[in-house]
């Protein structure tokens, strides 16, 4: 990043299916090792991949398998809810079309039939906020519905950065029921966050990023697929 | 969906967010009008001098307004970090690019549209003959055309640069020159008494400019598909880090 090194040797192989929490210190390198994954950031050294798909040369399939939730939301101010989720909606499925893009893709997720965009709504708490613009909203409810864009875009691997800041312990919970549901349909999460006492999640496991190094901890199954960047 | 309807859909998000917001149409029409009137003052009283002043100020107009547009058209993105989100989905850098150049150049026609009978009554111009009427369309609709295509690619490339709204035009307006020379000769090309056949009578002269306006055109939609090109193919560059 410019002329500081945020991450160096980082050594990451995450399980398929798991939840993994990343911890660390502010400025630890959690945002910057998230967006890496999610091919907003070019790696200046080393190799990653996801799904097998390496993040530089196959970042448009990389990109059709994750979805990135960053610490604000990600939203548009001047449209409402319905409107972001729809154009979410509408860019994802666009590029899930390209069979190049979305190889891979677990099949099991198009089996179900995916929720509306009314369901979601309902889903995170926003129910009678749908057509309110997000500028109205409060910090809780645009995190709220960066989290019903996750839901119902459901990538194979959901790579939340700090997902419970600025709300309050119903939404915590609500972020705690989403992981595990997406944990049970076999999404892999990989989450920054400081918050350390959440059993409802049972991580199965916790990283500590110090330096812009992994110092402890181990997300890997022997002889489990790598979803991860090394 | 289509690369097509994914263009249109950045598009209609872009539009429809400064509909709701109008903070570009405020400040671009407030700022356009003003260079309309003090330049009318400032030329003074001569009508020959103010009837072939009106293309040139007409496209200053356009442009300081569109300057402000395109520094405005990625603001709204940056916010709440919606433009790191919008790079996140798989879908062509190129068809995003095409979706912000829609909306600009939506609104840069638009404001083109409105300016030009403005500038041609407060300077006492005038248009004449269809084939003149088309030509002033042709050059003000690809004069923003180009304006657009380059303004939406450099709106990114200086997206993440703290300085960046004064930095905006300082790299902008070298690249876009060729673009405004064609578009004011072929407006002047058409509009009377700035052409070079003003001071001729007749039908002969009118058409001369009208061939002029026509080669002016011409040169300027080269110009377009060249930038159109060139920034479409080079944009996944100036976003990805």
């Amino acid at each position: 990043m410019g002329s500081d090194m945020v991450l160096t040797g980082v050594d990451l192989d995450v399980t398929a299916g798991r939840v993994v929490v990343l911890r660390g210190s502010n400025g630890a390198g959690k945002t910057t090792l998230l967006k890496v994954l999610a091919t907003r950031l070019r790696p200046t050294f080393g190799t990653g991949a996801v799904f097998g798909n390496d993040l530089v040369t196959r970042s448009d399939a990389v990109r059709a398998r994750v979805g990135f939730l960053g610490v604000y939301g990600g939203n548009y101010l001047m449209l409402n809810a319905r409107e972001n989720l729809a154009l979410a909606s509408g860019l994802a499925a666009a590029g899930a079309r390209d069979p190049g893009a979305s190889a891979g893709r677990d099949p099991g997720a198009a089996a179900d039939r995916p929720p509306s965009i009314d369901e979601i709504i309902d889903l995170v708490g926003l129910t009678g906020a749908g057509d309110k613009l997000v500028r109205s909203y409060s910090s809780g409810m645009k995190k709220r519905l960066g989290l019903a864009r996750m839901a119902l875009l459901d990538p194979d691997l959901w790579l939340l950065d700090e997902p419970y800041a600025a709300l309050d312990d119903d939404a915590k919970a609500l972020v705690d029921r989403l992981v595990v549901a997406a944990r049970s349909r076999g999404r892999t999460v990989l989450m920054a966050s400081h918050e350390s006492d959440r059993p409802e999640l049972a991580p199965d496991a916790v990283l500590h990023l110090d330096g812009g190094r992994v110092r402890s901890g181990s997300a890997a199954a022997p002889g489990s697929a790598p979803a991860g960047a090394r | 969906m289509s690369d097509l309807g994914v263009v249109l859909r950045v598009a209609r998000k872009d539009l429809l967010q400064e509909l709701r917001s109008r903070a570009t149409t405020v400040a671009t029409l407030f700022f356009s009008a003003t260079t309309l009137v003090l330049m009318a003052f400032a030329l003074g009283r001569d009508q020959s001098v103010l009837a072939q002043s009106a293309p040139g100020v007409l496209w200053v107009a356009i442009v300081l307004a569109g300057v402000i547009a395109a520094a405005q058209s990625l603001q709204a993105d940056l916010e709440e970090g919606a433009f790191d989100q919008l790079l996140t989905y798989a879908v062509p850098r190129a068809t995003i690019y095409l979706g912000k150049l829609l909306a600009n150049w939506t609104y840069l026609s638009a404001l083109a549209l409105l300016l030009a009978p403005v500038a041609l009554i407060l300077y006492g111009a005038s248009v004449t003959g269809v084939g003149s009427y088309v030509a002033l369309l042709a050059a003000l609709l690809l004069g923003s055309l180009g304006f657009a295509v380059i303004a939406t690619f450099y709106a990114a490339l200086t997206s993440n640069l703290q300085a960046r709204e004064a930095l905006l035009p300082v790299l902008m307006f070298p690249v876009v020159v060729p673009i405004l020379l064609a578009a004011v000769r072929a407006t002047e090309s058409v509009v009377t008494g700035s052409g070079a056949g003003a001071a001729l009578a007749g039908t002969a002269a009118q058409a001369a400019d009208l061939r002029m306006a026509g080669d002016w055109v011409l040169l300027l939609a080269g110009f377009d598909l060249i930038y159109l090109v060139v920034c479409t193919a080079l944009y996944h560059f100036v976003v990805d880090e």
